[in-house]
C-alpha cells in the first residue's frame, strides 16, 4: 500500500443559485495514493468536475478538507498554496482552449517554470525540449503555435506543460474525451507510460467507464454529488454493488455486433419491466 | 433487389478548391440502417450535409448524384428542394439545443414542421404532433406540447427533435452523432427509439458516429471513411469479425471497451489523419500511418474494389486472421 498523497475528506460544495440548494459535491471522501490512479466516473451533473475544482482549490468548499501530503489545501496561505501548486497540476478536456494561441509551444511548456521563477531562460528552454520529447512530440513543434496542432498534439502539449514543474499529482478532467479514438489511444498510452516513468499519481475524471477501467487502480462512482460506490478496479468491475454502478456498466456498448445486439435486447427487456428513470 | 431509398453516387465536395469528400458512393434500402464511421475531419458530416444540400459557400458540391427514390437532389431547384428537405429527408443533429428554437414552445415547432410539408389543418397538425411526441416516448405528450426546449433534459430534447424529423413521414433519416452529447444510460434509449423507427416505419436511416460500439448493435451495413474517401464498405458482422482495411482494423483495435487487456498498451497506430489537401491524390491516404505500407502504396491510390464479400480500398487487404503485427509495431 502506497502512502496517501491526496486525501479528500467529507468535502461538500453548493454553488450559489443552485436549484433547491442542491449540493454539487455532497460529503465526498476519496483518496489517491502516491503513484496510483483514482478514477472518478459519473454522468453529466454528477459533480465529478466540481470535485476536481475543489481539489485544485479553483473553487471554495463549504465543508470538509482536502489534504495534499498532509497539508490542508483550503487552509493554506498564498505563498504556501503557490508552492503546493507545483506539486499538483491539471489537464482539462479542451486542449486548444487551454493553450495560449499567441505563444509558441516552447514558451507554453516553459510557462509554469517562468511563473514559478525556476531556472534561467536557457535552462527553461532546455527543460521545454526535454518535456516535448517526453510526451512524444518532435523538437520542431517547439516553434509551432497551437493553431498548427491537431487535438492530440495540443493535448500532448498541455500534458508537457502540466509536467514542467515535476508534480506528484495530475488532475485529468475528461482529458481524452475530446480526442478521436486513434489519438485517444495514443494519449492514454502516453499517460500510462509517464506514470510508470515518473511515479505520478492521477486523479482521472471521466464519463467513460471503459477508459476508467483501463486507466485506474481505484474507482469512485459519483451520482448527484455523492460517491455511491468506491472500490478497487478488480472489485468494482467483477462485483459492482450499487444499482447505479450496475446500470452504468450494462449501458456500455460492446464493439462486437452479436454481443452488442444481445446486450441491447437484455437492456430493452429490463427497461420494459422497470419504471423509466427521469431521463 | 428493390431500388434503394438513397443512392449516392460519386459524391464530391470541396471547401474552396480543397476536396473534402471524394467519390463517395453509398446506398440504403427502405428500413436499412447504414453506419458512417470515421474520425473527425474524415468527411462523414460533410457527406450528410451534402446529401441534404445544406452546405454553404465556401463549401461546394463539385460532382456526383444524390438519388432519393430516383430523384437527383443535386438537380432540384430551391422550391423543389424545400419540399424534400424536412419532407422526404430529415436530419437529427448532435446538439438538439441548436436545432430547436429556444423561444418557441416545442409543440408549436412540431406543428410548424408538419404544416410546412402537409396541408393539414392546424387542429389536425396539433393532434398529429401529440401523437408523434407520444411515439418518441415523451410522457404526458399533450401537456408537454406547451413546454419550452430548456424545460427538457438532453435526452428528452433529442426525442423532441426526432419527433420533428418524423413530422412529414420521411423516407430517409440522417442522424449525425445523435447520442454523442448524451449520458450513456440515456444514449441507449435514444438508439432504441431510432431502431424502432427504422423497423416500424421502414425509414432508411443513416447513423453517423465515431462510436464503434453503438454502430455494432444498430447498423446492418457500415461505411468507413478516411481522409474524405470511403475506404471500406461492408456488412456489419463481417466488418467487425475481420476488418479488411488496415485503418478499420486500427480503429477497432484502438477502441477501448470493458474487455481491453490491462497490462499492455492500447494498440494504437501512430500519427493522425492527413489535413485535407495535404495528401497527394496518387497515394493511399493511410500509407504514412500504415504498418503494412509498401512501395506501391506510396505510388498508387488503391481503388475501392470488391474483396471477400466487401468493398475495400487497399493494396493489401487484411485477410490473414490472427495477424497482429500492427499491434506489436504500434505500441506507444
Amino acid at each position: 500500500m502506497s502512502a496517501v498523497l491526496l486525501d479528500v475528506r467529507g468535502v461538500s460544495k453548493t454553488y450559489p443559485h443552485a436549484v433547491d440548494g442542491q449540493r454539487a459535491v455532497d460529503s465526498v471522501s476519496v483518496s489517491v495514493g502516491a503513484g496510483r490512479t483514482l478514477g472518478v466516473v459519473g454522468e453529466s451533473g454528477s459533480g465529478k468536475s466540481t470535485l476536481a475544482r475543489c481539489v485544485l482549490r479553483l473553487t471554495d468548499i463549504d465543508a470538509g478538507e482536502v489534504l495534499f501530503d498532509g497539508q490542508d489545501v483550503h487552509a493554506l496561505g498564498r505563498s504556501q498554496l503557490r508552492r503546493l501548486r507545483r506539486r499538483m497540476q491539471v489537464v482539462f478536456q479542451d486542449p486548444h482552449g487551454s493553450l495560449n494561441r499567441r505563444q509558441k509551444v516552447g514558451d507554453i511548456v516553459a510557462a509554469p517554470l517562468a511563473a514559478h521563477g525556476v531556472g534561467d531562460k536557457a535552462s527553461r528552454a532546455a527543460r521545454a525540449r526535454e518535456l516535448v520529447e517526453l510526451v512524444g512530440l518532435p523538437q520542431a513543434f517547439l516553434a509551432r503555435r497551437p493553431a498548427e496542432l491537431s487535438g492530440g498534439q495540443a493535448q500532448r502539449v498541455a500534458i508537457a506543460r502540466a509536467l514542467a514543474l515535476s508534480p506528484e499529482l495530475l488532475v485529468l478532467d475528461e482529458a481524452v474525451s475530446a480526442l478521436d479514438v486513434s489519438v485517444q489511444a495514443q494519449v492514454l498510452n502516453l499517460l500510462k507510460r509517464l506514470q510508470g516513468e515518473l511515479g505520478l499519481a492521477y486523479l482521472f475524471i471521466s464519463h467513460d467507464l471503459s477508459i476508467v477501467r483501463y486507466m485506474c487502480h481505484d474507482v469512485a462512482v459519483m451520482r448527484r454529488g455523492q460517491v455511491v460506490e468506491r472500490a478497487t478496479r478488480e472489485e468494482l468491475f467483477s462485483r459492482p454493488h450499487h444499482d447505479y454502478t450496475q446500470a452504468l456498466m450494462r449501458a456500455v456498448p460492446v464493439a462486437e455486433p452479436t454481443r452488442e445486439r444481445e446486450r441491447r435486447e437484455r437492456e430493452r427487456r429490463l427497461a420494459a419491466t422497470t419504471p423509466p428513470a427521469a431521463a | 433487389m428493390t431500388a434503394p431509398v438513397l443512392d449516392v453516387r460519386d459524391l464530391n465536395v470541396a471547401v474552396r478548391n480543397t476536396p473534402v469528400v471524394r467519390d463517395v458512393s453509398l446506398s440504403i434500402p427502405a428500413g436499412g440502417r447504414l453506419g458512417l464511421v470515421g474520425e473527425s475531419g474524415c468527411g462523414k458530416t460533410m457527406t450528410a450535409l451534402s446529401i441534404m444540400r445544406l452546405v454553404k459557400p465556401p463549401v461546394h458540391i463539385t460532382g456526383g448524384q444524390v438519388l432519393l427514390g430516383g430523384t437527383d437532389l443535386l438537380r432540384l431547384n430551391q422550391k423543389e428542394l424545400d419540399r424534400v428537405r424536412g419532407g422526404r429527408v430529415a436530419m437529427v443533429y448532435q446538439d438538439p439545443m441548436q436545432a430547436l428554437n429556444p423561444l418557441h414552445r416545442i409543440g408549436d415547432q412540431i406543428v410548424e414542421a408538419i404544416r410546412l410539408h402537409t396541408n393539414a389543418a392546424r387542429i389536425d397538425a396539433h393532434r398529429r404532433a401529440v401523437a408523434l411526441l407520444d411515439d418518441v416516448g415523451v410522457a404526458d405528450a399533450a401537456r408537454r406540447m406547451k413546454a419550452y426546449p430548456h424545460e427538457f433534459s438532453g435526452g428528452m430534447r433529442q426525442r423532441v427533435m426526432i419527433a420533428m424529423a418524423l413530422a412529414a413521414d420521411p423516407e430517409l433519416l440522417l442522424c449525425d452523432e445523435p447520442t454523442t452529447a448524451l449520458d450513456v444510460t440515456t444514449q441507449a434509449r435514444i438508439i432504441d427509439l431510432l431502431m424502432e423507427i427504422s423497423q416500424k416505419r421502414g425509414v432508411a436511416l443513416m447513423l453517423i458516429t465515431h462510436d464503434l460500439g453503438v454502430a455494432a448493435g444498430f447498423c446492418d451495413d457500415i461505411v468507413v471513411m478516411y481522409a474524405g474517401r470511403v475506404i471500406e464498405r461492408s456488412q456489419v458482422d463481417r466488418l467487425y469479425q475481420r476488418p479488411l482495411h488496415p485503418y478499420s482494423e486500427a480503429l477497432m483495435a484502438a477502441s477501448v471497451d470493458l474487455e481491453m487487456p490491462l497490462d499492455q498498451p492500447i494498440p494504437a497506430v501512430s500519427g493522425q489523419p492527413p489535413v485535407p489537401g495535404e495528401m497527394p491524390d496518387n497515394v493511399c491516404p493511410f500509407h504514412p500511418r500504415c504498418p503494412y505500407a509498401q512501395d506501391i502504396c506510396r505510388r498508387e491510390r488503391p481503388p475501392l474494389a470488391p474483396h471477400a464479400g466487401a468493398l475495400v480500398a487497399c493494396h493489401f487487404p487484411r485477410d490473414g486472421a490472427g495477424d497482429h503485427v500492427l499491434l506489436e509495431r504500434a505500441s506507444a
